[in-house]
């Protein structure tokens, strides 16, 4: 069976700028994948290009086989059908929101037209909305009735640029895994551009870390978490501290040496960088003792911000009832023996 | 919105509310007297001459100012839209020029670029003379089409008039969410079905709102339809009143015409307030697409015919006439006129400009549905035409004249003539009224980029009001009480049928200079005043496109 995306080395240029350097990856038919990166990584660059919005200047991109742009030809994104759901929704404010799901169906009788549009906004839980306006119904509502739209002409694939920004905390992660399900359930085939990694953990089955116009990582959430390939990518994903490890003088060892004593496998001498998360370390009366700094309530638990010897900073999950004042002492262990380790 | 006065404060400013409530009530009464006048005039008995006017002319002011609104909103939704989608979604040779270039035939005044082209166009113009030369035409040997009628008006209204549509609509093209357009393609629709379903309905509020300018402009004409000899409501009430001397049915004329306003003004408003609902957010910015070839060259070209008609020819013919006439024109007699209607101007924008104060602060500070409804009415002039208002000024004038009149004669037994009609005082008045709303319309905008919360930030630093008013209001509000200013200063400058009718007797300004002159042929003799008129007139032009181009890098 073919990809459904396949992406070759595409590049994206603006000018002298180069905005996607390189670019390869696939999705198989049904898979949810998800370009994850700071703003300005070109990933929303490249979500375009796949659309049909940018021209690519090398490598190509092809759906089903069919090849839609390479730096010579470029299919119009009305001829791709590839769905999209755009960042403000973008829902034509002059049309009822039975006609805006009417917009891509021209190909429909009016008939089939209706029933479309009454099974659509069955499926995004919206069945009485079609005769209002979109500035009729609320911000959560609209982004339904964006997905609704886009997913109405059946397309290939369907993109979603940065889908719930628009939308504030508590709406964002229900309706990341609702939207999820209703895409699995429908065996939507899509791509996810967003710079928020709960979103992107929550919807996506592949993840494409970029950074700076290029692939940095891809594969799972998992796989992204626990074993970051770069610093960039141990540094953007989770809340780790990537903490410099100076080989030590004579004298006695650092308060991170004797912590790191606990793991095995670290380089001998040479300077490296290690990564550290806060659930790696945990209070141990017994353990070594760093200087609070700031701690978070966190509802179930504090996160301590802890300074080493050389002022770098370590966070730390504690439990309630360990309770410390900045500047006060807070003794850790470590629980995790197995470290990444950048030189 | 506004601050909630502090408890303790609340017996003096609830005097203060008090104060500030009449005093905006009796502005926008005073503002609003004449076309009340005009208003009520339609109530009272109806003279013998309508029955004339019935049989008469009444059908073809009807016909003529129909057609004459019918022709000019083709031409300038041609004009104006197109201009606009190309300079707000195209890319070409020379867009950023012409974007700016598009707006220049705003400071033509619609009677100069008539009379202007009927001089380039006449038997013994430059154009049929070359033709002639050319061909080896006579006299009566070829067809040439006469400039001097109702197809003409039609054509110089829309060649002044479109940059209305143009700007507005082309800042709803540009403000439009690009992700819209892309949306509609990525449903499969091609560029001309986004255009045509997408692009255009989601900025025809917008359109609409500067058609409805457009027309307004129209039936506020006088100049170029008298000068074309096309009678419409404008030149009937200049023949009934001077013709006839029946001010009444002037004024009953004048009420039919407001009727029409009235309409157009109905239908501005509701696409505004449609706009709100139609503009989307501006996160994803429309991006240009570069247009080549012959599409290209063609918007190219299409722009700058646009402009050339509209300014560049006129203006060089303007130059052309100055150049051989300026020795005899530039006279003691032509500073006199400058003087005239620069001193004039200067009063009304200035009294305009207080009263828009005056009306803005007390909206601010005592918010209320009765001052809204003050402000809102002292605005009304914008839409009423010249004639209009001189009418509706000329009336209440004249009686209250009369009755100083009539009381010196009993006291004193002095007559006291005309004190106030027939002077300076009722023009100026005419002026406030008539152009109030457009220093109100820019001191208001600026008074709301001042949230309160910056009044509370200095008020809670211990400022005093004095204080939050020089320190904070006047720096941020300096920019647009000098456009307030500005805009109303050129409005008086070119406004011919007030001027007309209200202008003392020889009291002569550029406007009715320009305008005599050029009614006596003596188009040459009139370039220099028009000259003046165009240029004074580009300043708040260029102002415009400065805003736009701000405008447009705040937003790139």
């Amino acid at each position: 069976m073919p990809d459904r995306l396949k992406l070759d080395n595409v590049q994206v240029q603006y000018g002298d700028v180069v905005a996607v350097r390189d670019v390869s990856l696939s999705l198989q038919t049904g898979d949810i994948g998800c370009l994850l990166g700071p703003s300005g990584c070109g990933k929303t660059s490249l979500l375009r290009a796949i659309a049909g919005f940018e021209t690519i200047t090398a490598g190509t991109i092809s759906v089903e086989n069919k090849l839609m742009a390479t730096d010579a030809v470029n299919t119009p994104a009305e001829h791709r059908n590839i769905g999209m759901m755009f960042q403000d929704f973008a829902l034509f404010p002059h049309l009822t929101i039975a006609r805006n799901i009417a917009f891509g169906l021209r190909q429909l009788t009016s008939a089939g037209q209706r029933e479309r549009i009454r099974d659509m906004l069955a499926l995004v839980g919206l069945p009485d909305v079609g005769a209002k306006f979109p500035h009729e119904v609320s911000g959560g509502q609209q982004q339904r009735i964006a997905l609704a739209r886009a997913l109405a002409p059946k397309p290939q694939l369907l993109l979603l640029d940065e889908p719930f920004s628009g939308l504030d905390e508590e709406q964002r992660t229900n309706l990341a895994s609702e939207i999820r399900l209703l895409l699995k359930t429908q065996h939507v085939t899509a791509l996810l551009v967003t710079h928020d990694q709960h979103e992107a953990f929550e919807m996506a089955d592949h993840i494409t870390l970029m950074n700076e116009g290029q692939v940095v990582q891809a594969g799972t959430g998992e796989s992204l978490y626990q074993a970051p390939a770069s610093p960039f990518a141990a540094r953007f994903i989770g809340e780790g501290s990537l903490t410099k490890v100076t080989p030590s003088a004579d004298g006695p060892p650092s308060a991170l040496q004797l912590i790191l004593n606990a793991a095995s496998q670290l380089p001998a001498s040479a300077a490296y960088q290690v990564l550290l998360r806060p659930e790696h370390l945990v209070y141990d009366p017994a353990g070594v003792p760093l200087t609070t700094i700031q701690r978070h309530y966190r509802g179930s638990h504090y996160l301590y911000e802890l300074s080493l010897d050389d002022g770098q900073i370590v966070k730390c999950i504690a439990e309630l009832t360990v309770e410390r004042e900045p500047g006060q002492p807070l003794p850790v262990r470590l629980t995790e023996k197995e470290l990444i380790v950048f030189r | 919105m506004e601050i909630a006065p502090a408890s303790a404060q609340l017996h003096p400013s609830r005097w203060h509310g008090m104060a500030w409530r009449a005093g905006l009530i009796l502005t926008a009464l005073t503002v609003a007297l004449p076309v009340l006048v005009i208003g009520s005039s339609l109530f009272t008995p109806y003279s013998a001459t309508w029955a004339h006017i019935l049989d008469t002319v009444l059908v073809d002011y009807l016909l003529n100012s129909l057609a004459l609104m019918l022709g000019v909103g083709i031409g300038t939704l041609l004009l104006g839209v197109v201009t606009a989608w190309l300079c707000a979604t195209c890319e070409f040779t020379g867009r950023k020029f012409l974007s700016w270039a598009l707006l220049l035939p705003m400071a033509l005044p619609a009677y100069i670029i008539a009379y202007t082209y009927t001089g380039m166009l006449d038997f013994s113009g430059p154009v049929q003379s070359s033709l002639r030369s050319w061909f080896n035409w006579g006299y009566g040997d070829y067809y040439f089409p006469e400039i001097r009628s109702l197809g003409g008006a039609i054509c110089m209204l829309s060649l002044v008039l479109y940059p209305y549509i143009y700007l507005i609509a082309r800042v709803a093209f540009t403000h439009q969410s690009g992700a819209a357009l892309e949306a509609a393609r990525s449903l499969g629709a091609g560029r001309w079905r986004t255009f045509f379903q997408v692009a255009l309905p989601m900025a025809r509020p917008a359109i609409v709102a500067g058609l409805s300018l457009a027309l307004m402009e129209t039936l506020a004409d006088y100049g170029t339809v008298d000068y074309f000899g096309v009678s419409t409501f404008t030149t009937g009430i200049f023949r009934t009143w001077y013709g006839l001397g029946e001010l009444n049915t002037a004024a009953q004329l004048a009420g039919f015409l407001l009727l029409f306003v009235f309409i157009l003004m109905a239908v501005e408003r509701a696409s505004r307030n449609r706009m709100q609902f139609h503009t989307t957010s501006t996160r994803s910015k429309i991006r240009r697409a570069p247009l080549h070839g012959p599409s290209a060259a063609l918007a190219t070209g299409f722009c700058v015919l646009i402009v050339t008609l509209g300014f560049l020819l006129p203006a060089l013919q303007l130059l052309s006439w100055a150049s051989t006439s300026w020795r005899t024109a530039l006279d003691g007699q032509f500073l006199h006129l400058l003087w005239n209607s620069l001193s004039l101007a200067l009063i009304a924008s200035l009294i305009c400009l207080l009263l828009a104060l005056f009306l803005g602060y007390g909206k601010r500070r005592y918010p209320g549905a009765t001052q809204t409804g003050a402000v809102r009415i002292a605005a009304m002039g914008y839409a009423v035409p010249g004639t209009v208002i001189a009418v509706g000024v000329l009336i209440p004038f004249g009686a209250l004249d009369n009755q100083l009149d009539a009381l010196s004669q009993t006291l004193f037994g002095v007559s006291t003539g005309l004190l106030l009609s027939g002077t300076l005082v009722a023009l100026i008045f005419a002026y406030v009224v008539r152009f109030l709303s457009v220093s109100l319309q820019t001191v208001e905008s600026g008074l709301s980029r001042i949230k309160p919360s910056l009044d509370e930030a200095a008020r809670s630093m211990g400022s005093s009001n004095e204080r939050v008013l020089r320190d904070i209001h006047l720096p941020l509000l300096r920019g647009s009480l000098l456009t307030a200013l500005l805009l109303v200063f050129v409005d008086v400058l070119k406004e011919l049928p007030t001027t007309l009718i209200l202008r003392p007797f020889n009291f002569n300004t550029l406007a009715v200079r320009t305008f005599e002159l050029a009614s006596d042929e003596r188009l040459a003799d009139a370039a220099l005043p028009a000259l003046a008129i165009v240029i004074i007139g580009l300043l708040p032009v260029i102002l415009l496109m400065r805003n736009l181009d701000k405008g447009a890098a705040s937003h790139a």
